[in-house]
């Protein structure tokens, strides 16, 4: 402390500096209780945490680099950090961008208000809720899931199903059972060929009774044979009380209504087209000489709309037969996007509202200026505004990153199993959580992907704020 | 050009008719106004979807949840019923909840883990502001070296996932108990405490960056006028920054009313738990009963939604009280 | 040291209990009478059960965590009540669901862990023995010891001391399957091999019916399911030692049971949804698809699950009947509005390995003491005594490991064949992937690339994979 000056001249000076050192030591003490709680619960579990990388699962003894090792040596930590990069690249510069033209285009419309509500709400509801209602809509049945109902309502618009649409794995083929082989191009045809006043029999099985009884069948009825008509009978060939007897019609069988058939000509071209009333009957009248064969169509098995699996793991980057390495780092995920869409829902509200201050903040006489000088409204926006803004963009920017680079709770919430380590949905930071969490589960592997989680988060942040407090 | 950085936290929610200067641009774009208004409408509508489902879902009968989905609810408007809330609020009855949940205000009630969740959220969320703010004071106008580095390092802090601080922290409360005779585990302070901690980092960011846009010759002719620099901060620093206090209390409220892990690690077995945590327990052990989250999450999201409102009609006023400029 | 078990989220743990035949018919014996004398014990009016008469008033408080939430938890408190009335004791229970292990971790670092906890993996009572966290439990539980099998005990033995008691157990070695379904397809008897379960699935194809609704969205399901055709093919012996691995996953055994589970697997058209419908099936909703609600059909004719479907069943319709007649004596009927049925049969072997038939994978919640107050200690010997299991057992979804509990404790007889046969086994071995430690998530994900891809090349490099995963982990 300076001494209380005698000198008159140097008086109002030397009572300044004591003041600043007041100042000095009183603003340090506004650092207190923050450092205090840091200190405590943030910086010294990091610090234990970094111990603990170096030692093995239960944290008894020490093990060197090993633990590092591992992780470099299996493909889930690559697949993890793949996931992470896919997750940097994409979320950040998307959601500042939408709250961008959100918080821009607000200012247009009377209604902001509502409309920055409706934007803000998802924050408000908690990730967990927000993963469930992602997970109903992302539902592979079209009955439960928004997604897949909207794409199957397009689908069955431009692709209708047909009257016994296929099953998933199965073919045409596999329902042929009697007197049917298989056609080109997914039909089928009759085993023999017929010529006019013939008759043939098809016997189909893999069609659930219900399904005929839902269209109206009756018990099989072989039709009667009719001059110059090539007639037959299409029926399923399963008895319940006599499962190996094949190619016999017996009671309890039904007819395959409402199946479109067509009659072929040796050269495959097409007599006639008729369909299958609902004793399973059908007759082609008036057909004229030559061989026949009759064709069960492609379009009768078409099958419907089976749902997208929006949450799982099949990869949009065509890598199946790639090396396992390889396929971990290029392959992108169907339930990375899944997610990321998820997340934007819940953030872009974020974003918007903190873009939207700065744009309120914004000196609106450097615009007016812009305006009196001819600029249009997208130069100004692009030379102007968005300069003004680069700091709150910045910010907000950053924000995300690392957000991102730690994101866990919507990755574990959504996607469950393909969360696990190893799972193609897998990130660090889950990884760091499902092999941390438990009875004597590998302490030391937790610690030390948390570790090359801190060590590939930091460099990126500092760069980045570097760029503001340069400012 | 401006020099100063740009405020960036105040939450606005402003009206279109705020500045006036806006105005005279919006003219300029009423061809494209039409446009505009349709776009954010459709934008609008799609993003309610989401929300309005899960709503559809907590007043539909739990049952019809796997049988077919809530837009079912448009062609047949009567399955709308207020079955589910009567369960949450009046203890239901075994089959829906399975456990019957108590009623009132009794311990292990809906109404006693909305007390809970507010016992815990709101302290912690003054508490983060009002840290956050001394600190990003001391970083921004404090009068000694290294301060860049200490906000740095702060900030780095926000990397720090807190899975990693669990145990670590659990145990550190043991010895706390062992050595002063209070051990806050299983107390809501010590929940308390680790949120406010955790908060630190992203709350010290906003307001520093708030904070250094507010021209330090005000708090030099202060200082010269004799104020100490607790004055300054509250008389000055602080009416100051409300808006941003506003946006960082609003963020962190909802961060801490919607947590769930850390209520889990530390409350365990305290009977009073938060509403996260009651609607968790209400999950099946091996699969999740959406209906209860969709009606809990209904009832949870009226607190925040609350504040909210509360806090941005508050920061509007600042602002147009010039306290910006 | 014995690696330790990861407490996998939705997994219930195992043991590994092998009786050699000598003993199992002395115990068999001790058994039929304990059980004869506990049968007149239980000659009592339903929902009325009495605590061991030793107990008499205490008092006082017990916390008390297990897994259980909602149905189970009411369950769970149908048992705890009549040791609350008897003894004074009140019981702060608190469910975990699948966060147990992180809470328990949690609460013992900060030095206030509950008085009494029951915990579906027994590597979390040997972590906790080690600590010194939990009490030894032979002086607490006295003679229950004996009412189990010496496996149940070895698995919670740390030290040569107990820990650890049993209490509800689950049976892995089961199908479930829909009655009126197979009589769609005219199936009159239920396959016991291998062989003619696939016969069987072949059949119900051509019937126009979908053998198989898998549960694969998580890979625990299909660790399981290939675990028991593992057991199988290669016998307990063979199992216990890939588990500890002391066999190479590239070993001849293990390619087997890959082999022989890609006959079911490589076959889409038996899977529900085919290979993208079965890995975007989750569960509870695999066993839905069998055994539906109310307003929809089954799509599927069998679930291979554990016996704890059952509460997932009853829960979708009071009107299932165990059995294979449907309520009233009528025929079982696939519309669950109507007279909907359900049963199981134990998971066959194929017709070389018919050895392995009683050779059973199971699973079971484990309780420790923590405090040892007198009201924990009641608490502890209660849920090890037959009268505790009994309670449970009469409500449905349980099954006990405590050989006293009396078959008759069963509400059906499908749930009393299946309690039987987890008591009966000549061979019992632990869920292989609980045992795996660290590496369990990357087995499960080893198996969900299986599902995806069961080609013989495939199952080459998963078994490689394995192999490197296992090592790493386990260290040898």
């Amino acid at each position: 402390m300076a001494v209380v000056a005698v000198d008159q001249q140097h008086g109002p000076a030397r009572r300044s500096a004591r003041r600043r050192g007041q100042h000095h030591l009183q603003s340090l003490v506004f650092l207190v209780p923050g450092a205090i709680l840091l200190l405590a619960i943030v910086i010294w579990p990091a610090i234990a945490t970094i111990r603990y990388s170096f030692y093995n699962a239960t944290a008894t003894e020490a093990v060197g680099f090993s633990n590092y090792k591992s992780l470099f040596s299996t493909a889930d930590t690559l697949i993890a950090f793949r996931n992470n990069i896919i997750w940097v690249l994409v979320f950040p510069f998307i959601v500042t961008v939408i709250g961008l033209v959100f918080a821009v285009l607000s200012e247009h419309i009377r209604w902001a208000t509502a409309f920055k509500i409706v934007i803000f709400l998802p924050i408000v509801f908690s990730v967990t809720a927000s993963s469930l209602v992602f997970t109903q809509i992302f539902q592979l049945d079209p009955h439960v899931g928004v997604m897949n109902a909207v794409v199957q309502t397009v689908e069955d618009y431009f692709h209708p199903p047909g009257a016994y649409p296929l099953s998933a794995g199965e073919t045409a083929a596999s329902l042929a059972t009697s007197g049917v082989v298989a056609g080109p191009h997914g039909t089928l045809e009759s085993g023999s060929e017929v010529r006019a006043g013939g008759t043939v029999r098809m016997g189909l099985t893999g069609v659930n009774p219900d399904t005929l009884t839902v269209l109206g069948a009756r018990p099989a009825r072989l039709p009667t044979p009719s001059a110059g008509a090539v007639t037959g009978l299409v029926w399923r060939d399963f008895s319940v009380s006599n499962p190996s007897n094949v190619s016999g019609v017996l009671p309890g069988e039904d007819g395959f209504p409402n199946l479109h058939l067509a009659l072929l000509r040796s050269d495959g071209s097409i007599a006639a087209t008729t369909t299958t009333d609902a004793f399973g009957r059908f007759a082609f009248s008036k057909v004229g000489g030559g061989p026949f064969r009759v064709e069960i169509e492609a379009s009768n098995f078409t099958p419907g709309f089976s749902g997208t699996f929006w949450l799982g793991p099949q990869s949009l980057t065509p890598t199946s037969s790639l090396s396992q390495t390889a396929q971990a780092l290029l392959s992108v995920p169907l339930i990375d996007i899944s997610m990321i869409l998820a997340y934007l829902w819940i953030w872009a509200g974020f974003t918007m509202v903190i873009v939207a201050a700065g744009l309120a903040a914004l000196d609106r006489e450097a615009l007016e200026a812009a305006h009196v000088d001819g600029a249009t409204e997208w130069q100004t926006f692009r030379r102007v505004t968005i300069p003004m803004l680069a700091p709150v963009l910045t910010v907000v920017f950053v924000t995300m990153v690392i957000n991102v680079l730690k994101i866990f709770d919507i990755v574990v919430n959504l996607g469950i199993d393909t969360s696990q380590p190893g799972g193609q949905s897998s990130t660090l930071a889950s990884d760091v959580y499902y092999l941390g969490f438990g009875g004597g589960v590998h302490t030391g592997l937790a610690s030390a992907l948390a570790v090359i989680l801190f060590v590939l988060v930091v460099p990126a942040m500092l760069f980045n704020l570097k760029r503001i407090s340069g400012k | 050009m401006t020099t100063t950085p740009v405020v960036t936290t105040p939450l606005v929610v402003q009206e279109v008719q705020g500045p006036g200067r806006g105005l005279s641009l919006l003219k300029r774009l009423r061809p494209s106004r039409l446009i505009v208004n349709i776009v954010l409408g459709a934008i609008a509508l799609f993003w309610l979807v989401p929300s309005l489902s899960m709503m559809i879902i907590s007043f539909r009968p739990s049952g019809l949840f796997e049988l077919s989905g809530w837009w079912k609810v448009f062609t047949a408007p009567s399955q709308l019923t207020l079955q589910n809330y009567k369960e949450l609020f009046t203890g239901g009855s075994s089959t829906v909840l399975g456990g019957g949940v108590p009623s009132g205000l009794a311990p292990g009630s809906v109404l006693d883990a909305l007390r809970t969740s507010l016992e815990i959220s709101i302290p912690a969320t003054f508490l983060v502001t009002a840290i956050a703010s001394l600190t990003a004071y001391s970083i921004v106008f404090g009068r000694w070296r290294g301060r860049n580095a200490v906000f740095l390092t702060i900030v780095g802090l926000m990397v720090v996932p807190l899975q990693v601080a669990l145990i670590p922290v659990a145990s550190l409360y043991k010895d706390m108990g062992s050595a002063f005779g209070w051990n806050p585990f299983g107390t809501i302070t010590g929940v308390v405490i680790f949120h406010v901690a955790f908060g630190l980092p992203f709350g010290v960011f906003l307001m520093r960056n708030f904070y250094t846009g507010i021209p330090t010759a005000l708090i030099e002719a202060g200082r010269i006028d004799g104020a100490g620099e607790w004055t300054l901060f509250r008389r000055v620093v602080i009416p100051l920054g409300i808006a941003a206090a506003a946006s960082l209390a609003i963020f962190q409220f909802i961060w801490v009313w919607n947590d769930l892990l850390v209520a889990l690690v530390f409350l365990g077995g305290d009977p009073h738990v938060p509403l996260t945590l009651f609607l968790y327990d209400q999950e099946r052990t091996l699969a999740a009963n959406f209906w209860i989250i969709s009606t809990g999450s209904m009832v949870s999201i009226v607190v925040p939604l609350i504040v909210f409102l509360a806090f941005q009609r508050h920061f509007v006023r600042g602002m147009l009280a010039g306290a910006v400029k | 040291m014995r690696p330790t078990l990861r407490g996998g989220g939705k997994t219930m743990s195992q043991a590994r209990a092998v009786l050699s035949v000598s003993r199992r018919h002395k115990l068999f014996s001790i058994a039929t009478l304990a059980g004869l004398l506990a049968l007149g014990a239980s000659m009592v009016p339903a929902g009325v059960s009495t605590a061991s008469p030793a107990l008499g008033h205490i008092g006082g408080s017990v916390s008390l965590w297990a897994e259980w939430t909602s149905n189970e938890q009411q369950d769970f408190e149908a048992v705890l009540s009549p040791f609350e009335s008897e003894t004074g004791v009140t019981i702060n229970y608190s469910g975990k669901g699948s966060n147990m292990d992180t809470a328990i971790d949690a609460a013992v670092a900060g030095g206030a862990p509950p008085q009494v906890a029951l915990v579906p993996d027994p590597g979390t009572v040997l972590t906790l023995a080690k600590k010194g966290a939990i009490e030894p439990l032979a002086p607490v539980i006295g003679s229950e010891v004996s009412d189990y099998g010496a496996a149940w005990n070895d698995l919670v033995t740390y030290n040569g001391k107990l820990y650890g008691v049993w209490f509800k157990g689950a049976n892995k070695n089961t199908i479930w399957y829909n009655p009126a379904e197979f009589a769609m397809a005219g199936l009159k008897t239920t396959p016991t091999t291998w062989q003619q379960l696939l016969t069987d699935a072949a059949t119900l194809k051509r019937a126009g019916v979908t053998p198989f609704s898998l549960c694969t969205t998580i890979g625990w399901p299909v660790a399981d399911l290939w675990q028991n055709v593992y057991l199988k093919t290669a016998g307990a012996a063979d199992y216990d030692a890939l588990a500890a691995h002391n066999i190479s996953w590239t070993g001849p055994t293990v390619t087997t049971a890959f082999d022989t589970l890609a006959q079911l697997i490589g076959q889409p058209s038996y899977l529900l949804g085919g290979t993208k419908g079965s890995l975007a099936n989750g569960y509870p909703t695999c066993v839905d698809k069998v055994f539906p609600k109310p307003g929809t059909m089954p799509q599927a004719a069998m679930v291979i699950e554990a016996d704890f479907v059952v509460s997932e069943i009853v829960g979708n319709s009071t009107g299932y009947t165990a059995g294979t007649t449907g309520a009233g004596g009528k025929k079982c009927t696939a519309n669950p509005a109507d007279t909907p049925c359900y049963d199981f049969f134990p998971f066959p072997a194929p017709a070389a390995d018919q050895m392995n038939n009683s050779a059973i994978q199971g699973s079971g919640d484990v309780a420790m003491l923590f405090k040892p107050t007198a009201a924990a200690k009641a608490l502890v010997k209660y849920l090890g005594s037959p009268e505790a299991g009994a309670i449970w057992a009469h409500l449905g979804g349980f099954a006990s490991p405590n050989k006293l509990v009396p078959l008759t404790s069963y509400p059906d007889p499908v749930t009393e064949a299946d309690a039987s046969e987890l008591q009966h086994a000549t061979s019992f071995v632990f869920s292989l992937d609980d045992l795996q430690g660290s590496w369990e998530p990357s087995l499960w994900q080893d198996m969900l690339d299986f599902v995806k891809n069961p080609s013989a090349s495939n199952i080459a490099s998963i078994q490689k994979t394995m192999q490197a995963q296992a090592t790493a982990a386990m260290g040898h």
